[in-house]
């Protein structure tokens, strides 16, 4: 990669126990304005990656750069280059939708007028503005994805780590969030993105990441993947499935 | 105290939910009911329930009723451990305290009984509201939707323990109540017709009606009809007992007679479910949280779910707070303060004190009670610290490390210092007879606001330190 990658997992190795790690050798880039699809089946180790990203989880082997440093390096720096959306919306029942945002941008250091600008296009496009001032308990599930995706767009930082982020939304929603992924990454910003639903992210992501068993089976781009599975022409979903089930997945044969 | 299934508080993952399992375990059904060997280390594993571990639960009367008694031990699992160290809190000194100066008083006013007590209206406004109280402790659980709504029509075997501790604990209490006040009021009222034994059996009956009351607003469909209910059963329980007390005798019984048909009555025609899953799993929530936010007013329990309440007249406060990462969080701790329980403790302990004050301003004994409420104040706002402390965003957003403790401080003494400050205002009608008394007393109130401030930055810091 000629550009400094704006993530980079090197050789990770960590899990839950000490003992048994669920995630070998992991190693990938992710480029600035690119989007990098992390795909796998339920317990692959996509979360677990991400936890590590998130530094939620400590390596045990390898390391995790953003921007070129480590989290311990400049905790505030790394922090500042990445947003979150979690797989379940994870919200302050005190706080409003209006307010989420709001602590978001005060905690990223987002100009007042840019949060207030940046608010409303949001509340807008994901057709929240009617419940902005709703406290989070009051919202359904769909609507507290919302929360959670409006909050990584409000930070507007170089880096979106997003787990499972069409969980729950309605159909105009998933639009409205890939059009928007699909701009601020045009505007440079990278996002790593992981996902089941394949058929759709085969036409967003530049590359992906197929993990496995906690281990990468193949990365590359869509073309990239085709040859590794020898399935030329093949959709994303054809290949995912004679990849993995080749590794041993179980099920139907 | 625990119920007759009490593991321990071990749980060692036996999912108190009875519809697991995968029937396999063939060696498990020689063992005792509710025991199994592990198959890991050979020790044997108590479940609590009166099937074997890895069968398919048997879902009886027996089985419903073991269900609940597991989960209830569970529960008190997590709360007895605390037991301890809340006496050590100051907690058995202070109720023993009280015990003793109740007693002394006790004494002294059954010796020499003050004429004209109004023991009618004290003996009422006691009992009617431990009569109307209700309710009851179900351990219903969100996964119950899904598990035990197949079982919605054998809910009653579950709910039965659940009817009964919730009648028999609070019967005993409102009895306990009635007979220690009742050698004041034969002493006032030698000749009045409410004789013990008919005051008790009253209360038992009331008691036993207005828990069937509840239960059934529990059940109604509508939020709004169960809400007027609710209504009905506090008037209903304030008019039967003073009724009892005030009437004569013949039309007292009429009166309570007809309250209690008319009740029992209104309460069959609104619409009703058959199990309230959805309310009693929230009210459930509600009633373990406020336990352990009990708990914690004397020790550090890990916190749930917080209650909220939405105050809009207070939604402006803490829109000025400056617009930079190291304030962030004092923005999102303050709009969780006014929207929390907190808020409403230190607002009750201030009106407490406050109306204290009015009647003891004249006198040190008012600046005492100022300190008293100030300190408890502060006490209360310890619990700042424990605020978000599991907060997943903190951990990812790039705040400032030691910004959760230092607007924690920050919210403390303003909160303090208002709180304080309102308490003393009832001194500003001693200031021109005693200057010295009221203008010292807001000094000593302050000083001591800026103790406890202090003594809790020391205390919040060593305590972050220790939990890095």
């Amino acid at each position: 990669m000629s550009e400094q990658a704006i993530l980079k997992v090197g050789r990770l190795t960590g899990g839950y126990s000490v003992n048994k790690p669920v995630l070998h050798d992991v190693d990938f880039e992710v480029a600035p304005g690119e989007m990098v699809g992390l795909i796998g089946l339920n317990g692959a180790g996509k979360s677990t990656t991400m936890k590590h990203i998130l530094g939620l989880m400590s390596p045990r082997e390898g390391e995790v750069r953003i921007g070129g440093s480590l989290l311990k390096d400049d905790p505030g720096s790394y922090r500042a280059s990445l947003a979150f959306v979690p797989e379940s919306p994870v919200l302050y029942e005190e706080l409003t939708v209006r307010e989420h945002l709001e602590f978001t941008a005060r905690a990223y250091g987002v100009d007042h007028a840019v949060f207030e600008e940046r608010a409303e296009r949001l509340l807008k496009l994901f057709y929240m503005k009617d419940k902005e001032h709703s406290l989070s308990s009051h919202l359904s599930k769909g609507m507290k994805q919302k929360v959670m995706i409006m909050c990584a767009f409000i930070a507007r930082p170089p880096l979106y780590v997003i787990d499972e982020p069409f969980l729950g939304l309605d159909p105009l929603g998933i639009r409205d969030l890939l059009e928007y992924m699909v701009e601020v990454n045009r505007e440079g910003a990278s996002i790593l993105l992981s996902s089941h639903i394949l058929s759709t992210i085969e036409n967003y992501c530049n590359r992906f990441v197929i993990l496995h068993k906690g281990r990468i089976i193949v990365q590359g781009t869509l073309e990239d993947i085709r040859k590794a599975a020898r399935m030329p022409g093949a959709s994303l979903e054809d290949m995912f499935d004679r990849l993995v089930r080749a590794e041993g997945a179980g099920g139907i044969q | 105290m625990t119920g007759p299934q009490h593991d321990g508080g071990s749980g060692k993952g036996n999912d108190p939910t009875p519809l697991q399992g995968n029937g396999t375990s063939a060696s498990a059904s020689k063992q005792p009911a509710g025991r199994t060997a592990d198959g890991e280390n050979g020790r044997p594993i108590v479940s609590g329930l009166p099937w074997a571990p890895g069968t398919i639960a048997p879902m009886t009367a027996e089985g419903m009723m073991a269900m609940r008694g597991k989960r209830r031990s569970i529960f008190l699992g997590r709360i007895l451990p605390y037991l301890p160290y809340i006496i050590q809190s100051g907690l058995a000194v202070s109720v023993l305290l009280l015990l003793i100066l109740f007693s002394a008083w006790y004494t002294s006013i059954l010796q020499d009984m003050p004429p004209g007590l109004p023991i009618q209206w004290i003996l009422s406004i006691l009992i009617f509201p431990m009569a109307a109280w209700s309710s009851f402790r179900t351990y219903l659980q969100s996964a119950d939707t899904v598990f035990l709504l197949p079982l919605e029509t054998q809910m009653k075997a579950y709910f039965s323990p659940a009817w009964r501790a919730g009648v028999i604990g609070k019967l005993l209490l409102i009895w306990v109540v009635l007979l220690v006040a009742w050698p004041i009021y034969i002493r006032v009222l030698p000749n009045d017709h409410a004789n013990l034994w008919a005051s008790l059996l009253l209360v038992l009956g009331l008691k036993l009606l207005f828990a069937y009351g509840a239960w059934q607003e529990h059940r109604m469909v509508s939020a709004r009809q169960a809400d007027i209910y609710r209504l009905l059963r506090w008037v209903l329980a304030a008019a039967s007992v003073f009724a009892w007390f005030w009437l004569p005798l013949f039309w007292s019984v009429i009166a309570i007679v007809a309250l209690a048909a008319l009740y029992a009555l209104a309460l069959r025609f609104p619409p009703k479910h058959r199990v309230p899953w959805e309310r009693l799993i929230a009210v459930e929530k509600a009633q373990a949280g406020r336990s352990m936010r009990m708990l914690g007013w004397f020790v550090d329990v890990p916190t749930q779910d917080p209650r909220v309440y939405r105050r809009r007249l207070l939604s402006g406060i803490g829109r000025s707070i400056p617009w930079k990462p190291e304030e962030a969080y004092r923005f999102l701790l303050t709009r969780s303060f006014i929207r929390g329980d907190m808020l409403g403790m230190a607002a009750r302990l201030a009106v407490v004190g406050f109306v204290l004050q009015l009647l003891a301003r004249e006198s040190w004994l008012g600046l005492a009670l100022l300190l008293l409420f100030t300190f408890m104040i502060g006490m209360q706002l310890n619990g700042l610290r424990r605020t978000h402390a599991d907060s997943l965003w903190l951990g990812l957003y790039p705040i400032p490390e030691d910004s959760r403790v230092r607007a924690g401080l920050h919210l403390m003494i303003r909160v303090l210092l208002i709180a304080s400050a309102f308490m003393w205002l009832p001194f500003l009608l001693t200031l021109p007879s005693d200057p010295l008394l009221a203008v010292g007393a807001l000094v000593a109130a302050w000083v001591l606001c800026f103790l406890l401030y202090n003594s809790a930055g020391r205390k919040w810091r060593k305590l972050e330190g220790e939990d890095e």
